[in-house]
């Protein structure tokens, strides 16, 4: 089987691509830095025997180029999912920043996501198969920081709702996980601001695995943060402007 | 200057006598690896060593796990190309289906290659094996201004990493010899002995044994140098193919109150450990059980020092000096009744050089309570060490101090002397390479 994982040099997408490279997929690894990639590919090739094919892309910059994908998939077997779990932000991220951040930022977490799965789509549909995408319990309700991230990541819940509701009549299975804290990097300088524990990113993948083409729809991750994505919303806004999260 | 994803970690050696909050970074990209980062800084592994050499006050801690893949591997030649951060575990997990193995590998799965490299390890039967650095063919070096560099052997900057305690720079990646792994299992025997010096002559006849080590009781309350030695050999063929390696291999996180040790407790274990280890003739153990005793009782040998922990120092003897020392060290023991509690022997061979722990002779390994009469104590020990021209092993004794090291590495100063020149300003430092003025 053949699947494609953006964002994989680091955090969840290196975790799955470890996952899915244990149970013997052929893999399309995507990453913005190919050096990441490529002792990502030596590894789990010598380790497993299979074939990984690193490219490098940047989802900042539209429009995207298909063509190293497109050559790749014509060596392997047919493309069986998509899974992004790929994510920009920075503590740029509030209000008034930058032009080209909030740009970058829209088009990595939003717009290279909707324009890779629009192009996919005809092929996906051919056959049994997924596509995956990650929120974040940022985009349950705006607040000061990570301002564009959490928009973007608002939009792309939506853009996966459609898609699920579009794709319901084929064989393509739309998930779309709504991550709280992980422990990545991204989450490793954020302890002092942590009410949760950061949860295990290889815990994580093993799920994702075990439940490639359930149609579930969104799933929120850890757990305990369907309480906080179900309540936040209706916490008045006199005590939510308070809150420093 | 800011430095991406880090945040403050308290940090503590094994033997737990050195606790300190500094500054961490867990670089997962090459580009915050290759970072032109300013500050001290040390390179970690896993973070085991028994001394403070991955971490000290106001130094930036670069933990290298993320690193841990392996990038090349020629089946013809057995060798492989591996980032630092590997661990032990994961190597031996891939190479034991190879039928390949690391002759010479320390106690526990869960040490990295980087960590192997910058204390120069050792395995179970240094007399036949050597140290570490024989089995490395490379080494990818990096510094923040000099960037990245491949450091062949026979060069100086190649001896001062090995054994070098990080501070030469970064250990990015490695080359490695492995050797063909002849069976997934080991035969161990173990030989009752009376005397420090009985197993020193057993030694001579069990030189090419893949395991060789001896274990005395160290405690004055009863049956004092009283041990075994245990001889291991490959058995001849693979049995079930089934390697065996557990899943959970991480520390156990326990921490006793107080120490369960004392000398009426440990002479006890010792003598009960003796007596069941010498009644089985022979035992078949897994190759990785067999690599990797700290998984076993060892590992509760060490958790039942308690709070306090332990302290422990090992020593290698010329073989040309062993006899007398011997003699002058259970004196001193007899004289002094010190908190000792275990004396583990095994053969050595190596061209010593910088700060490497090897050249031709034992290696004496002394487990004690942390109490203060150890620290009475082991001022005596050091002075033995230099009457003997014997060396300590800067990685196993938290407490050593600068005129020691100084006096028992003949290239102290050399050493001094290859840090300031290939590190100007000094930026790779820890509290042990600080406590020995390196």
């Amino acid at each position: 089987m053949t699947f494609i994982i953006v964002g994989a040099s680091a955090g969840l997408g290196r975790s799955l691509t470890e996952k899915f490279a244990l149970e013997k997929n052929d893999l399309i690894l995507i990453s913005s830095d190919v050096r990441d990639l490529i002792p990502l590919k030596s590894d789990l090739e010598i380790r497993y025997k299979i074939k990984i094919i690193p490219i490098e892309m940047s989802f900042k910059k539209i429009p995207l180029d298909f063509t190293k994908i497109n050559d790749s998939l014509s060596t392997l077997s047919p493309l069986d999912g998509i899974l992004f779990p790929i994510g920009y932000s920075g503590n740029e991220d509030v209000p008034g920043m930058d032009d080209a951040i909030t740009i970058e930022i829209f088009n990595t977490n939003l717009i290279s996501i909707c324009m890779m799965v629009n192009h996919f789509l005809v092929l996906l549909k051919e056959r049994k198969s997924t596509i995956i995408g990650f929120g974040s319990v940022a985009a349950i309700r705006g607040r000061s920081r990570n301002a564009t991230y959490a928009a973007a990541k608002r939009g792309l819940e939506s853009f996966f709702e459609s898609l699920r509701h579009y794709m319901q009549k084929s064989n393509v299975t739309i998930q779309f996980y709504v991550l709280g804290y992980l422990d990545t990097n991204l989450g490793f300088s954020g302890q002092d601001q942590l009410y949760f524990r950061r949860a295990d990113v290889k815990r994580l993948s093993e799920i994702i695995y075990s439940n490639l083409y359930k149609d579930l729809g969104t799933i929120v991750y850890p757990k305990k943060w369907k309480l906080v994505k179900l309540l936040l919303p209706f916490v008045p806004w006199q005590i939510f402007k308070k809150i420093n999260f | 200057m800011v430095i991406a994803y880090t945040r403050h970690t308290t940090f503590t050696n094994f033997d737990k006598t050195v606790s300190i909050t500094t500054l961490h970074q867990r670089p997962d990209r090459i580009r915050f690896l290759e970072e032109k980062i300013t500050n001290f800084q040390i390179p970690r592994g896993s973070g085991l060593s028994y001394v403070p050499a991955s971490f000290g006050q106001d130094v930036l801690v670069r933990e290298l796990t993320h690193f841990n893949r392996i990038l090349e591997f020629d089946k013809e030649q057995k060798t492989i190309v591996v980032e630092s951060g590997i661990t032990l575990k994961k190597l031996l997990e891939w190479s034991f289906k190879e039928k390949l193995f690391l002759p010479v590998q320390p106690g526990y799965p869960e040490i990295t290659i980087g960590g192997c490299i910058a204390a120069n390890v050792h395995g179970k039967n240094p007399r036949k094996y050597g140290s570490f650095k024989e089995y490395v063919i490379w080494i990818e070096l990096f510094h923040p201004k000099n960037g990245l560099r491949k450091i062949e052997p026979n060069s100086e900057l190649f001896d001062a990493t090995l054994g070098g305690l990080g501070l030469t720079g970064i250990i990015t990646k490695a080359k490695l010899q492995l050797h063909d792994l002849p069976s997934d299992r080991i035969i161990i025997q173990s030989k009752k002995v009376d005397s420090i010096m009985d197993s020193v002559e057993m030694f001579e006849k069990h030189s090419n044994a893949e395991m060789l080590s001896a274990q005395h009781n160290g405690s004055t309350f009863m049956n004092f140098e009283k041990g075994f030695v245990q001889v291991g050999l490959f058995a001849k063929d693979f049995h079930d193919n089934n390697m065996a390696i557990p899943k959970k291999t991480t520390m156990k996180n326990i921490q006793m109150p107080i120490s369960f040790w004392n000398k009426f407790t440990i002479s006890l274990f010792n003598s009960t450990y003796r007596n069941m280890e010498a009644s089985r003739d022979k035992i078949e153990k897994n190759i990785f059980d067999s690599f990797f005793p700290y998984k076993g009782t060892a590992e509760w040998f060490y958790i039942l020092f308690g709070k306090k922990g332990f302290r422990q120092c090992q020593i290698l003897i010329d073989k040309n000096n062993i006899r007398n020392f011997i003699y002058d060290l259970t004196s001193l023991i007899k004289k002094e009744k010190p908190d000792l509690h275990l004396i583990g022997l095994k053969p050595f061979k190596g061209n010593q050089k910088f700060l490497q722990y090897c050249k031709d002779g034992v290696s004496m390994t002394l487990d004690f309570k942390n109490s203060f009469s150890t620290s009475q104590f082991l001022p005596k020990i050091d002075k033995l060490i230099m009457s003997h021209d014997a060396i300590p092993y800067i990685i196993k004794d938290s407490r050593l101090p600068k005129n020691v090291v100084k006096k028992c590495y003949p290239q102290y100063d050399e050493f001094r002397n290859i840090l300031k020149k290939n590190d100007p300003d000094r930026v790779f430092k820890s509290y042990i390479s600080q406590q020995l003025g390196l």
